[in-house]
Order: C-alpha cells, then sequence, then structure tokens
C-alpha cells in the first residue's frame, strides 16, 4: 500500500511521517533535483504501508519544482491513500491546496495537525467538515503523537465519498467537454486534466501536444475565450478564484473564530461594557451589584462575630458576649481598671475590627474577580475617554483605581506618571477617593442608620466622590495643574474566567493587610482612646468628665453647622490614625450599636460620612504624599483640600435637608 | 476573489485592512498573495523599489527594513482595470 503525505509547508508533516514510520526511513532527492525525498515503512493492521513524504506546498500549479513534484507523483504513482496534513491553526490557508488535491485524487485523509493551538483561535466542527467533504477528518497534535492511530486507522479502514470543487454551470460543462475529447488519449484524472487545459496549464499543454492532442487544444482554447467573455477576467484568475472561494466558504461553514478575524466574544463584550454612553451605568450597576452581593453574604458572618464580642440586648435582658464575660472573669485577680483597659479597650477594638473582616473579605473577592476577569482594564479604557472631555490624563485613572484599595500604594503607582504636574493632579484627587478604610466605616454607618439599603448609601457615596474627582480633576487640570496631555495606552487583555485560586490568592493578599494593621495599629489606638476616656482617675468611662469627653464639649459648637456630635468628631480625629479606627472609636464611646444609633439621625449619619469621605487622609497617606513630592506646601494643600471639600459637602447636605425638614 | 484582492491592493489598502475587510485569514491572504505573484499577478518589491519608503527621511531608521511591497504587473493590471 503506497501512502503519500501532501501538504503546506511548516504543518507538521515530518513529526506525522517520523510518527508513522519510526526508524524505517530512507532519505534523498527527488530524481534529477535537490529537493528532498522521504520514504518510509510501516505496517498497519498486517498491511505493509510505503510512507512518501511529499515536498511542502501552498499550491499544485506549474511554477515551482515542489509543485510538480507533488502532482506528477500523484499522477504517475496513484498513491493508495493521500494524507493531507493540515496546519488547523491556519486552517483557511491550508484549504487551497486540498481544493486542489480533490481534483487530483479521490481517497484524501484529512488531518487537522495543532489541533490544540487552533482550538484557541477557533471552534471547528469536524463532523461538518467531513461530511461537507465526504472525506475522513481527524485531528491530531503530532509533536505529542495524539492522532496516530486514529489517522492509520482511517488509511486502511476510511470512507471515501469526496466533493469536487464545482464550478459555475457554463464552465463545468466546458470542463465535461474537453473531458470527453481527452478520453482518447487515456490519461488520468480527466478531469483535472480538462481544467488544466482549460486553464492553459503549460506542462499539461505539453503533455496533451505530446499525445497528439492538438484540436483538443485548440477547442479547449475556443472554450476558454469563451468564459473569459462570459466573465470578463482571464481564465487563469477566475478558476482560482473558483477554489479560493470554495476554500473560504468551507472554512467559514465549519470553524467559528473564537479571538482572531471577525467579531469575537470579547469584542461582543467589549462593544458593550466599554460603550459610549452605557459603559459608565454598567459599571455603576456592577458596582452596586457587587457592593450589594458584599453585604448580603457578609451580614450573618458579621452578626455573628458581633454576637460573639458583645453579645445581644433582647426583651429579657442582656445576652453577656466575650467581652463582658472575659471582663468579670478577669475581675478575679486584676483590678477593674486594667480588665476594662483589657477588655473594653482592647478587647472590643479587636471585636469591632473583626466584625467587618468579612466585609472586607468579600469586597477584595469581587475586585479581585473583576481584576483577574480583565473587566477592570476595560473600566480603566472606558475612564480613559471620559476622563480625557474632562480634560484629564487619561492613565492617571489606575492610581484613582488603586485608590479604592488604599491611597498609600495608589500614590506610590503615580510614578508611572511621567509629566510632573500630572502626577501632582493625580496625587491631589487620590485621597478623594475612598479607600477600602473608609468603605467599611461607610458601611458600618450604613448597616446601623438605614438598614434596609447600606448599599445604595455606599453607591451613592461612590459616585459623589467620583463627580468630584472628575469636575475637581478637570478644574485643576485647566488652571493649577495644567500640563500636555500623553496618548493613553492600555491593551486590553482577553476576557477569562478567573480560578479560584487565582482570586482566593488576591482576595488573601490584600485582606491580610487588613488585618495585620488590626492587630497592631487599630487595638493600639483602640487602647489609647480607652486611656483618654477612662481619665483622669475616678471618672466614669467616656463620660462628660473624662479628657474625651471635655474635648467633645470644647468641639460641639463647630460639629454642629455640620450636624456632628462631639464623640463623631472625636472618631474623625482618630481616623487621622487609621480610618478602620473610626469603628472602634464609636464603639467605645458609645458602648454599642444600639447607642450609635439613637445618638444621631439618619441625616446627622449621612452629613458625617460626606464630611469622612474627603476629610484629610491618614498620616500613612500623607507621610507617602510628602516622600514621593517632597514637598511640605503640596503635602498641606491635600489636606487643606480635603477638609474645604468636607465641610463644603457636610454644612451644605445638613444645611439643605435641615432648611427642608427632610427626615429619613 | 483574486480581483477583488488585486484592486484593493491596487488601492493602496493595507494587507490587514484587506484581510479584514473581506473577513480572511491574514495568513491565509499572505498565501494567495504568494500564488499571485507566481501567476504572475503581482510583483515583490523591497522598499527601496517603494517610492513612498525611498522618499520617507526616517527610511534609514525605519525597523521595517525587510518588509515586502507587492506591485501590481501588467498582468495584474489588465485583470483590474482601473482601481
Amino acid at each position: 500500500m503506497l501512502v503519500a503525505l501532501a501538504g503546506n509547508p511548516n504543518t507538521g508533516k515530518s513529526t506525522i511521517f517520523n510518527a508513522l514510520t519510526g526508524m524505517k526511513q530512507h532519505v534523498g532527492n527527488w530524481p534529477g533535483v535537490t529537493v528532498e525525498k522521504k520514504e518510509g515503512e510501516t505496517e498497519i493492521e498486517g498491511t505493509r504501508v510505503k510512507v512518501v513524504d511529499l515536498p511542502g506546498t501552498y499550491s499544485l500549479t506549474a511554477y515551482t519544482m515542489e509543485e510538480i513534484i507533488t502532482r506528477n507523483f500523484i499522477i504517475e504513482e496513484k498513491p493508495d491513500v493521500i494524507v493531507d496534513i493540515i496546519d488547523a491553526s491556519n486552517l483557511e490557508r491550508n484549504l487551497y491546496l486540498l481544493t486542489e488535491l480533490l481534483e487530483l485524487h479521490s481517497k484524501i485523509v484529512v488531518v487537522l495537525n495543532m489541533f490544540d493551538e487552533a482550538q484557541k483561535k477557533y471552534s471547528i466542527d469536524v463532523e461538518k467538515m467531513s461530511r461537507i467533504l465526504g472525506l475522513p477528518v481527524i485531528t491530531a497534535v503530532g509533536i505529542r503523537g495524539k492522532g496516530i492511530d486514529k489517522l492509520k486507522d482511517k488509511i486502511i479502514h476510511g470512507k471515501f465519498n469526496p466533493k469536487k470543487v464545482e464550478y459555475p454551470e457554463d464552465v463545468e460543462r466546458r470542463i465535461e467537454e474537453i473531458v470527453e475529447l481527452i478520453k482518447p488519449l487515456n490519461i488520468e484524472p480527466a478531469r483535472w486534466y480538462a481544467i488544466k487545459i482549460l486553464e492553459n496549464d503549460a506542462e499539461v499543454h505539453k503533455k496533451v501536444a505530446e499525445l497528439g492532442g492538438k484540436d483538443i487544444l485548440h477547442r479547449a482554447e475556443h472554450l476558454r475565450h469563451e468564459i473569459e467573455d462570459i466573465y470578463g477576467d482571464d481564465i487563469e484568475s477566475l478558476m482560482t478564484s473558483f477554489r479560493y472561494s470554495f476554500a473560504h466558504g468551507l472554512f467559514h461553514e465549519v470553524a467559528e473564530p473564537i479571538n482572531v478575524g471577525g467579531v469575537t466574544i470579547t469584542d461582543m463584550i467589549d462593544h458593550v461594557v466599554t460603550h459610549k454612553i452605557f459603559g459608565l451605568p454598567i459599571f455603576l450597576a456592577i458596582m452596586y451589584l457587587a457592593f450589594q452581593f458584599v453585604f448580603l453574604v457578609a451580614a450573618p458572618f458579621q452578626d455573628a462575630i458581633d454576637l460573639i464580642f458583645n453579645g445581644k440586648s433582647t426583651a429579657t435582658g442582656h445576652i453577656p458576649g466575650l467581652v463582658d464575660l472575659s471582663y468579670n472573669w478577669m475581675l478575679q485577680f486584676m483590678p477593674a481598671w486594667l480588665s476594662s483597659f483589657i477588655n473594653h479597650g482592647m478587647l472590643r477594638g479587636l471585636g469591632a475590627v473583626l466584625t467587618f473582616t468579612p466585609v472586607i473579605m468579600l469586597l477584595f473577592l469581587i475586585l479581585s474577580f473583576l481584576e483577574d476577569s480583565g473587566y477592570l482594564a476595560r473600566v480603566a479604557f472606558l475612564m480613559d475617554s471620559i476622563m480625557k472631555k474632562m480634560g484629564l490624563e487619561g492613565r492617571g485613572i489606575i492610581p484613582l483605581m488603586l485608590g479604592f484599595g488604599c491611597n498609600v500604594p495608589a500614590v506610590m503607582a503615580t510614578r508611572t506618571l511621567k509629566d510632573e504636574k500630572e502626577r501632582r493632579l493625580s496625587i491631589a484627587l487620590n485621597p478623594l477617593i475612598p479607600c477600602g478604610a473608609r468603605i467599611q466605616v461607610f458601611a458600618f454607618i450604613s448597616s446601623i442608620f438605614f438598614p434596609s439599603n447600606p448599599a445604595l448609601v455606599l453607591w451613592s457615596l461612590l459616585i459623589l466622590s467620583m463627580v468630584v474627582v472628575f469636575v475637581l480633576g478637570y478644574i485643576y487640570s485647566k488652571t493649577i495643574f495644567r500640563s500636555k496631555s500623553e496618548p493613553f495606552v492600555l491593551e486590553l487583555p482577553p476576557y477569562r474566567m478567573p480560578t479560584l485560586k487565582g482570586i482566593s490568592i488576591h482576595m488573601w493578599e490584600k485582606s491580610e493587610g487588613f488585618l495585620r494593621k488590626a492587630g497592631t495599629i487599630i487595638v493600639g489606638a483602640a487602647a489609647i482612646i480607652w486611656i483618654f476616656a477612662a481619665l483622669p482617675w475616678g471618672v466614669g468611662y467616656g463620660s462628660p468628665d473624662s479628657y474625651i469627653g471635655m474635648f467633645a464639649r470644647w468641639i460641639a459648637p463647630i460639629g454642629t453647622a455640620f450636624g456632628l456630635t462631639p464623640e463623631a468628631i472625636i472618631s474623625l480625629i482618630f481616623g487621622f490614625f487609621a480610618k478602620e479606627v473610626v469603628i472602634d472609636v464609636l464603639y467605645v464611646l458609645y458602648g454599642s450599636k444600639e447607642a450609635i444609633y439613637y445618638a444621631m439621625s439618619p441625616i446627622q449619619a449621612y452629613s458625617f460620612m460626606l464630611f469622612m469621605l474627603f476629610y484629610t487622609p491618614c498620616v500613612a497617606t500623607l507621610a507617602t504624599i510628602y516622600n514621593e513630592t517632597k514637598s511640605k506646601k503640596f503635602t498641606f494643600f491635600v489636606i487643606l483640600e480635603g477638609f474645604a471639600l468636607a465641610a463644603l459637602f457636610s454644612f451644605a447636605f445638613y444645611t439643605l435637608t435641615s432648611i427642608l425638614g427632610v427626615s429619613v | 476573489m483574486i480581483k477583488m484582492v488585486l484592486r484593493e491592493i491596487c488601492k493602496g489598502k493595507t494587507l490587514a485592512e484587506i484581510a479584514e475587510e473581506s473577513n480572511m485569514e491574514y495568513s491565509a491572504l499572505i498565501a494567495m498573495l504568494e500564488h499571485m505573484v507566481k501567476m504572475g499577478y503581482l510583483v515583490r518589491g523591497k522598499k527601496e523599489n517603494n517610492t513612498i519608503c525611498s522618499t520617507c527621511p526616517l527610511q534609514k531608521v525605519c525597523s521595517e527594513r525587510n518588509y515586502t511591497v507587492y506591485f501590481l504587473t501588467e498582468k495584474g493590471k489588465k485583470v483590474v482595470g482601473s482601481c
């Protein structure tokens, strides 16, 4: 049995040849030329099979030696089976040769080699391809030896009912006429010879003339001119075009591009999520749903942690929590003040922080999911076009987005901006983006005062911060931070489904920082607050006579303009150390969630959050800003900017709602 | 298809544009062009033969030193007629 391997160059033909023949190979040259000829032997189900590796070629015209060798071998040696090795990752290119092979031979096994690579580009319907061609079509990954057994099986048992390339009726009629004319010459395959005579193929013309078929060639010339007159093209380009059209059509019938050419899934999603009009509402909706998800899932965990640490007040009395139980137990072997310091100061502070661990972890889980899926890159792209309209530099959106996590790395990330003014603009805007810690505080306050829809409240603050950033950025970029705009180049990665392991690692990396902070700064700050709330000796804890109480009374007149209670002002002052501490201070000063709820109205609570949204960044962020700019003036400017905006929005909101008599 | 591709080349479109507009794989288009070179419709030329490149002030520092420029031959122009 003789099997010929045909195919384009670099389709893995030699790999398949080696896999079929093993060590039984002979390498030489094709007669009279320096083109390499490889032959080998194998045995399939007891049948001895000679395998010939034909030269790689894209077509079977008579222009190159490789083409002539290939087609002459098929015509003269008449192999039992031709194996057409196709590089499936460049399917369309490889199909043209197949159309020519179909005219030469009827027993062709099509091997879609490099199928693993092809699957990254298209989804190929192998069954359909086999049905359309009427040939066995198999998939293979030659370098891994995949598909070789199937190929051997098809070489022996394959069923062949090949479809020929069909030309238009007026062309087919003339091909048939030539087929009839050349019958006396006994040349096979007759249809192929007829087509080549019509196409004016030099090699075939020579052969037919030698066989005494000059009259046939004259008649063929007449038929050729008729076709050229009908179509207005020369015959060669016409026939080649028909075959390319067949290959092109076959390709689109069986292959569905995934990420190259045409409209891909990524293109379709991008068309929607980066849409000029719908892109931003989609982003806002996604963020809203993300917050809803976080609160919904985190709520039971938060309640459980709160119950464990602080107990619960019911109609029949108070169920003691860990703080109370530990306080009473320690009273047995230490003074009351020390037990209070450990439990009411530090343990309660730790409890407050742990209560919000589920929120933080879920928030980072969602952000990690959006980041790993490729969506956050689209948000940067989306914001770029919007920010440019606002007169802002597009690339500056990346540090701003990082600001949603923590302003410290976000300020450091502005190093990527080359223009100094542009960099300062980004730094100046960064603290106005609510960091994860501030979002925690908003989540805490919202869950107390707006239990029916805390996500909506959080969402409104997020939108306000974005609007302020855009408007202020526009003003800054036109005035004090005017600079030349640089083009923003961002590669959009393909969408992918994030792995559970990947997002878990990202979530932990980000949450770990928060927990570490909780174990040090926050608990430490809680201890300091306890001291100020318990001293001087003998006063009630957090009473008006304590240091904190005295300070609160002193500052109270200022707070009334913004609807801020003295305790709220104290919490904001401690928030200067770390924003998360605000929660702890409120807990320490008020003692429970219920007490916080009764101390403020929802309007006051919202005004408090507005103040917190913009007022001075934490000490760590300010230190970073100074380090990055080496300018005390600029650092002071950032503090002033924050307080001015906080005072403006808080005052405006509280005054307006008071005048209008709005209540929630 | 041959006529269409020749016409687009004649119009001065880039290969990427032709591939996209004809919904054809880029590698398939390149193979087709090489086929057309063999058939005598196109001729390959280097950039020094290309008037656009030869008048470019960045010619000496251009990173695309070895790219191929396809020109329509008389046979190719005959197929296209006018662009």
